[in-house]
């Protein structure tokens, strides 16, 4: 019993460390442990120390997370670990797994493997464990095959010889979560940046405060509305806090109008490599063109949306009928018809969207105040 | 231009590098010569070729120097053969795989053969240490194998570096020490993927294949980003600098200085990192400066000294929502200045800002402005040390000063760089090219 008892600890502390998923959302390392334990240990056994692992992890999950996230995470996590207990029940059909056999505990443990981190993926799907974490398999993907590969590791290293074994096999897991890790957060970083630059021509006052991170709103609902993979859904959302970073420039090049900020900021994105993608997209937010792309007709109408919308959620759907009654093109229409799509069925779209841009807003406000007092205090 | 064609290249170490060479190749005659049992030659050559992979296509992180992951296929050959070949095999698949590609390119063959010889010989020991040790999984064989190859490799390799590029022994130690974890982490992983092997054959390959491929792409895209964002920045520094041609060279300058104290004072790579972009982008509020006043000649208004400031007010607010730039609220903003002011600052990051503003301060001061030339360094260093305790945090002033002198490195008068021609006339005022840490802006500021 003992044993049992420090192998629930374990698997309740690495179902505690998480990983950064590069997209955003995370996923736990326990899970790894989880699926390696199928083979670890026959299912009673797995069922009674996984039990007692979750019971371990509430007070924990309360303390960090709250009783809602607590309890959301501990229904995905049950319920993944009951789907894995019973593909390895059925995988297994009543023959006990011999020591020697390790082509079959492989094929075991990938099965129920596979089946947990289904289950967690149709879950987060279903929005269960909140927006941030609604993750689908093309953004998880590399993440899960690394935990499943370093699963079968730790399985097959343990069933060889105990758990020094299994501790040495713990590199590859480690090494995808500090992978991952470092890569999240120069993510994390750039997106940052982008965002402070964003708000440079706003705070300039050749933009609107919070356009910028209102149209980026609006870009990220569409692009999962109109179903872009991770990596272009990034690209329209960058691209929608940048398009108008062309203002900035319009004095020194003696320009003016939508299609020279677009062309301006084109240029100036385009200097960075990394984003000649984005500098695309945002090159044809003006207008739609020849070679007008689906991206840039979402940039293009969350912009056109935001101007009608503003700070006021209530003209969302006036807005939509103007939005509606200027696209002309092919990409046009079908945007307007997903953004049509989103501000009915979810009312808050327009309301989550002022909020995200209400930081901007708030630091904007808030010094106007304090600059208004100190030119006071100087005449 | 024709470059002398087909010339071999060679470091001083050469008759070291082929001695060991020969030396090699005379054990692995001794090897088949007394007979030994044969490796499965398939997976010789798979292996090898993994290795010969693993070994040119693997990633130099920029904060350590690297044991390539190429030792685990090594350390899985010696389980996965064991007492089969299991000395033969790891010393040809080192034989095979350790070529470097891009030495071969460089034609230092010598080198070339080396590092095969060398990684072969600490190979043929580790595996015949597992071996006489009774191989399998007991303990005492992995992790005694494990060290006999990181002693025979880290001592062949020191002696080299040392005799190529004239290095101390104790320097070329200092900087192997840090990845000898390294060894034990990848050689522990593959001695249990080789004994895996034993039992589960070739599926055991893509086990540990797939996560290394992943984990790579994820470190490539990790640099990419680091690129794009080093490029970012550089953009942007550059639309700074069109506004203000002033302070072109300013942004990079302190970022320069603001390392040199970061290193000074022990900061960890990554923080270190985001100083740096901390430093390079603190200028940043001066994009949304209305160009008009910020190359205006002259006096600006009070009014318009409001508007300058309220820009920059609201970029700062902007920038302390991104965490790299949190630290710069202060720097940027009017507290920015004394160190005295606000002893209240507790969090960590306190520190990047007071380095920054003396980095910014040391730069403003040793730069020809529009209203006067580059101060000479000492009068710099004087205004530092004086100024130290009240304007500026101590122990970034100390910093500054000890790191510029053990570079034994001059700027200020006589030594600036960036000493232009401007075409319109400079402004008095204190922001524009006077820069916002310009310790005597306050006296041109309007009253």
């Amino acid at each position: 019993m003992i044993a049992e008892v420090a192998g629930s600890i374990c698997v309740a502390a690495a179902l505690l460390v998480v990983v950064k998923l590069p997209w955003g959302g995370t996923a736990p390392l326990g899970y790894a442990i989880v699926i390696a334990l199928t083979i670890i240990v026959g299912p009673s056994t797995f069922a009674v120390i996984t039990g007692m692992a979750l019971l371990w992890t509430v007070p924990v999950l309360i303390i960090s997370r709250g009783v809602g996230d607590a309890a959301r995470s501990l229904g995905v996590w049950t319920l993944g670990t009951a789907a894995a207990l019973g593909t390895d029940v059925i995988a297994r059909h009543g023959v006990p797994l011999g020591s020697k056999d390790s082509t079959r505990a492989l094929m075991i443990l990938l099965a129920a493997g596979l089946a947990f981190l289904s289950v967690d993926l149709f879950l987060r799907r279903t929005g269960l464990l909140g927006r941030n974490e609604l993750v689908d398999a093309r953004a998880a993907g590399p993440l899960y095959v690394s935990l499943l590969c370093g699963a079968a590791l730790l399985g097959l290293a343990y069933r060889q010889g105990g758990w020094w074994m299994a501790a040495a096999a713990l590199g590859p897991l480690l090494l995808t979560r500090f992978s991952f890790e470092r890569y999240a957060a120069a993510r994390q970083t750039y997106r940052q940046t982008i965002q402070a630059l964003s708000i440079v021509p706003e705070v300039a006052e050749v933009s609107p405060l919070g356009h910028a991170e209102r149209t980026a709103s609006y870009a990220r609902a569409l692009a999962v509305e109109l179903n872009l993979g991770p990596e272009a859904s990034e690209r329209v959302v960058t691209a929608a806090r940048l398009h108008h970073i062309g203002a900035l420039s319009l004095d020194e090049a003696g320009a003016s109008g939508p299609e020279a900020i677009a062309s301006l900021g084109a240029a100036l994105i385009g200097e960075i490599g990394f984003l000649a993608g984005v500098a695309e997209v945002v090159a044809g937010s003006a207008e739609a063109g020849e070679q007008d792309s689906i991206d840039a007709a979402i940039v293009r109408i969350a912009s056109r949306f935001d101007d009608f919308v503003g700070d006021d959620a209530g003209r969302a759907r006036d807005a939509l009928k103007l939005v509606t009654f200027e696209a002309k093109d092919k990409h046009g229409h079908q945007v307007v018809a997903a953004l049509r799509k989103l501000v009915l069925a979810r009312p808050r779209l327009a309301v989550e969207a002022i909020a995200a841009a209400s930081p901007v807003k708030s630091a904007a406000g808030v010094v106007s105040m304090g600059s208004a007092v100190e030119l006071q205090y100087q005449s | 231009m024709d470059e002398p064609k087909k010339r071999i290249v060679v470091l001083p170490g050469w008759r070291f590098e082929l001695a060991v060479t020969l030396a090699a190749f005379g054990v692995l005659g001794a090897i088949v010569y007394r007979g030994t049992p044969q490796p499965a030659w398939g997976a010789v050559a798979v292996l090898a070729g993994l290795l010969l992979l693993a070994e040119n296509t693997s990633i130099v992180l920029p904060s350590a120097a690297n044991v390539s992951p190429g030792f685990m296929i090594v350390m899985a050959a010696i389980a996965g053969f064991g007492r089969g070949g299991g000395v033969l095999g790891a010393a040809l698949v080192e034989l095979v795989g350790a070529v470097g590609i891009g030495l071969v390119r460089q034609r230092r063959y010598t080198t070339v053969l080396f590092n095969c010889a060398d990684s072969m010989l600490a190979a043929a020991a580790a595996a015949a240490v597992y071996i006489a040790l009774g191989g399998g999984v007991r303990p005492q064989a992995f992790f005694l194998s494990v060290a006999t190859f990181a002693v025979v490799n880290v001592g062949l390799v020191l002696v080299q570096i040392v005799l190529n590029y004239k290095e101390r022994p104790a320097a070329v130690w200092a900087d192997i020490r840090p990845v000898l974890p390294n060894y034990l982490v990848f050689g522990l992983l593959g001695l249990v993927v080789g004994s895996i092997y034993r039992s589960l054959g070739p599926l055991t390959l893509p086990l540990l294949v797939v996560p290394g491929a992943i984990a790579r792409k994820a470190f490539t895209t990790f640099m990419e980003l680091r690129d794009a964002q080093e490029a970012t920045v550089r953009v942007f520094i550059r639309a700074i600098e069109a506004k203000d041609p002033y302070t072109a060279g300013h942004a990079e300058r302190v970022a320069k200085y603001a390392q040199y104290m970061g290193e000074e004072m022990g900061f960890t790579p990554a923080r270190q990192e985001h100083l740096r972009y901390a430093a390079l982008m603190h200028d940043i509020g001066k994009l949304a400066v209305p160009g008009h006043l910020l190359n205006k000649p002259g006096r600006l208004t009070p009014e318009e000294y409001a508007i300058v400031q309220r820009h920059n007010h609201v970029c700062v607010d902007i920038l302390t929502k991104v965490d790299f730039m949190a630290s710069m609220v202060d720097v940027a903003s009017d507290k920015h200045a004394h160190y005295d002011g606000d002893h209240s600052r507790t969090d960590d990051r306190a520190m990047e800002a007071y380095i920054i503003t003396v980095a910014d301060a040391f730069d403003a001061m040793t730069s020809t402005r529009s209203y006067r030339k580059a101060l000479s360094m000492e009068v710099a260093f004087t205004e530092l040390t004086e100024k130290s305790g009240s304007q500026f945090h101590p122990e970034c002033a100390a910093a500054l000063i000890k790191a510029i002198e053990r570079r034994d490195e001059h700027y200020g008068l006589g030594f600036e760089v960036d000493a232009h021609e401007f075409a319109v006339a400079p402004p008095e005022a204190g922001v524009g090219s006077a820069g916002l840490g310009d310790f005597e802006s306050s006296e041109s500021m309007p009253a």
